[in-house]
């Protein structure tokens, strides 16, 4: 066993957090969907990241990527997911569709997609619909073949980070009549395709951005943006998840928000008194200290086994698990410390951008352990593939 | 960084599953509870194949095994529910093992399981045990100490009590004059004794260290986490096959969500632990700060064996809660380990302490966004 990261990795660390520290002003808070300037921001920093070769670090050298070690793609997610993803959708791009693209790709498609993603394209993923969410392979939207055409229609919701998107992974259904799971095919298509109308949702905070619904209208697009062959799109739409295993180490924000919570607690009010020396308050932050901490070492494990090639079905759902619900928990405590002042976000307060931040953790949290898979399906997968126990 | 085993840590952790298998049966486990006597034949056997002295340098300074594979012992150890002092045994022997002032032949016997070791820690409020110093490494033991597991079993006790101002160890032969011990019964059913003192010998261990890796109170804590930790992995076993094989409205409870997400919460609550005293065990081993790891792994512990062992009960139904079935000899303990040698809170109130006393990176992070 080894609980230190290496000195090369943690140099990498060092020099990562330089560079996010001087390239991200303070304003900065992750916004790229609905805010232009904070998209502006994510459009010079990511040429400058693909620069020094950190965007596809972990891809193979054959694709001009360096083969970097699980570990380093761990230092490069904690390092910018704390610094609220300054790549943009990007991320998804070169995480997974690049990936699945090296796998499943004609010669063509590898040429023209994947020095794009290098350079820092956008891209977003077509995967849930209105009734198709847990149960994905339900899903309706769907491709007609018309010759060496096909013609899309349907509707696609809740696909993240759309607005700020060049391209979508889009899954269709292109065989009705077959088994649900072997009639499904993907598409790699620009978002400016005729047809394709974007619709951003409303989240409860009041902003816009963050999800869309997508309408596709008699989308035409050519066979040769068909992704692997046709009606095998739930194992494209699987090989390419499975890339994205090891998913955004929400821990550390987790931790990083506790922190600055902590040093909110630790002043002195007017009365000379601390929170922090409230000892249930107390209690809480170390409570919520250890859940932290529980959720990074499952991350690391899931790392580890993943690393030595072992199945890691039951850690890699473990570890989401945890790691969504010390995103909800941090937020919830936010609220909670602030008490009726996470009500409103006044400049003339003390602690401004704590106030303004505690509600939007709280409100972004309710999302973390239902996106990209509930922590009901997670917890599902735990009980039969993990456990062994019989299917409901 | 590499959360798995080494190849020689996946091979002790496997022989000796395969051997405790074997050997431990929830019979012989109950049989030594009613009888109050520990299985000498598979004491001795441990004791001959070194189990009892991992981690602990042998006589020559070589070392017998690391501190990980000291806390992979203890925990398959807690797999079966071993009927004797294991936990006493294999602290008191890394303790003794890193002393000076002790002779090597006592650490050599610890270590060797020929002399076998049990902990005084828990005084009795009302006579409490002092210490007459009669010389620079002796004193004689006055009062009374609670909660002494298998102690009428132990040749040898090691005993917390004060070295001149402060806190310290004393080395005390059971059968030397002026130690009675009475039996008491106890929910752990591990032989629990009083063990009271007048007058009697005792040969001094040294003060208590605050470095981790050499401090008896904390090699016992860390101890008793790892045997716990080997007891819920068990519990979480055995709920999971029970909700496989039994059967209500014609199919088995497994299959039903609300028992899965109980079996769940069990996995989570008992991994989650685990992987805390795997990197404590690490950074003592290294002589590294790990007062705040520590703190962690002994909270999340004591939380994760109140939830298994209240799930586990709860997925069993009524036949759990009987002593013929073999589930109440594995959460009886867990429910007794959950609040000894410091509970939940105690650790939590530790960790706050430390959140704020270290320098943690994160005090001057800029704020994260909504993101993620």
């Amino acid at each position: 066993m080894d609980f230190d990261f290496s000195p090369a990795e943690e140099a990498f660390r060092n020099e990562l957090r330089e560079f996010l520290r001087q390239e991200l002003p303070d304003w900065w808070r992750g916004r790229f969907n609905e805010d232009p300037q904070s998209l502006e921001l994510v459009k010079t920093v990511v040429p400058k990241m693909a620069e020094r070769g950190w965007l596809t670090m972990h891809w193979p050298t054959e694709y001009g990527g360096r083969d970097a070690s699980m570990w380093e793609q761990v230092v490069l997610r904690e390092e910018v997911a704390i610094r609220a993803e300054p790549r943009g959708s990007n991320y998804m791009a070169t995480n997974w569709a690049g990936p699945s693209i090296m796998l499943f790709g004609t010669e063509e498609q590898k040429l023209e997609h994947l020095p794009r993603i290098a350079k820092g394209q956008r891209w977003c993923q077509g995967f849930s619909e209105p009734n198709a969410g847990s149960d994905l392979a339900a899903l309706r939207t769907r491709a007609v073949r018309d010759g060496d055409e096909y013609v899309i229609n349907g509707h696609k919701i809740w696909t993240s980070h759309t607005p700020s998107a060049e391209m979508m992974f889009l899954v269709v259904r292109s065989n009705a009549d077959a088994p649900k799971h072997k009639g499904i095919s993907v598409f790699l298509l620009p978002l400016d395709t005729p047809g394709i109308r974007v619709q951003q949702i409303r989240a409860m905070n009041g902003t816009v951005g963050e999800f869309a619904e997508v309408f596709f209208e008699d989308v035409r697009v050519p066979e040769t943006w068909r992704l692997g062959p046709e009606n095998e799109g739930w194992r494209v739409a699987i090989e390419a998840l499975a890339f994205e295993r090891l998913g955004v180490p929400r821990w550390r924000v987790s931790v990083s928000r506790l922190g600055a919570l902590r040093e909110y607690a630790r002043q002195k009010r007017a009365d000379g008194t601390r929170l922090y020396d409230d000892p249930v308050i107390r209690q809480r932050f170390a409570e919520l200290s250890t859940e932290c901490e529980t959720a990074k070492l499952m991350y690391y494990r899931n790392v580890s086994a993943e690393v030595a090639g072992e199945d890691t079905t039951l850690l890699v759902a473990m570890s989401r698990v945890l790691g969504t619900r010390s995103t909800q928990r941090v937020g919830d405590f936010a609220m909670e410390l602030l008490g009726g002042l996470a009500d409103v976000d006044h400049e003339d307060l003390d602690w401004v951008p704590l106030r303004a931040m505690a509600s939007e953790w709280w409100m972004f949290g309710i999302t973390a352990t239902i996106a990209a898979g509930t922590t009901e399906i997670n917890k599902n997968n735990i009980a039969t593939r993990g456990l062994g126990l019989p299917r409901a | 960084m590499d959360l798995n085993f080494s190849e020689s840590e996946q091979l002790v952790q496997s022989t000796l599953r395969e051997y405790l298998a074997s050997e431990v049966s929830s019979e012989l486990v109950g049989r030594c509870e009613a009888s109050r006597e520990l299985p000498l034949q598979l004491w001795n056997q441990l004791a001959e194949q070194g189990w009892l002295g991992v981690g602990s340098a042998k006589a020559g300074g070589s070392q017998s095994g690391s501190l990980i594979e000291w806390a992979i012992v203890l925990q398959e150890l807690g797999r079966v529910a071993f009927p004797a002092p294991v936990v006493e045994q294999l602290s008191a022997a890394r303790f003794l093992a890193g002393l000076a002032s002790v002779g090597r032949e006592c650490a050599d016997e610890v270590a060797s399981g020929a002399r076998i070791v049990t902990l005084a820690f828990q005084d009795r409020p009302d006579d409490p045990v002092l210490v007459r110093p009669t010389g620079a490494e002796e004193g004689v033991l006055s009062g009374t100490k609670m909660l002494v597991p298998y102690g009428q079993s132990a040749q040898t006790i090691l005993v917390a009590a004060p070295l001149g101002p402060t806190p310290g160890y004393w080395q005390v032969a059971a059968d030397a004059a002026g130690v009675t011990f009475e039996s008491l019964q106890s929910v752990s059913r591990n032989q629990q004794t009083a063990l009271r003192f007048r007058d009697a010998s005792a040969q001094s261990l040294g003060a208590e260290e605050l470095v981790a890796g050499r401090d008896l109170r904390e090699l016992y804590r860390l101890a008793s986490d790892a045997f716990c930790l080997g007891l819920l992995d068990r519990i979480v076993e055995m709920t999971v096959e029970y909700a496989r094989q039994r059967e209500q409205f014609g199919r088995p409870i497994g299959s039903f969500q609300a028992v899965q997400y109980h079996c769940v919460d069990m996995a989570l609550a008992y991994h989650g632990a685990r992987n805390h005293l795997f990197q404590s065990v690490w950074l003592v081993e290294r002589g590294r700060p790990s007062s705040r790891e520590s703190a962690m792994c002994h909270a999340a512990v004591r939380d994760a064996a109140g939830e298994v062992v209240a799930r586990a009960h709860q997925v069993h139904g009524a036949l759990g809660a009987t002593n013929d079935f073999a589930l109440q000899q594995f959460t009886r303990r867990a429910k007794i380990y959950q609040h000894t040698l410091g509970t939940a809170a105690q650790f939590r109130e530790e960790v706050a302490e430390l959140d704020e006393s270290l320098v943690l990176p994160e005090a001057s992070e800029p704020l994260a966004g909504g993101f993620a």
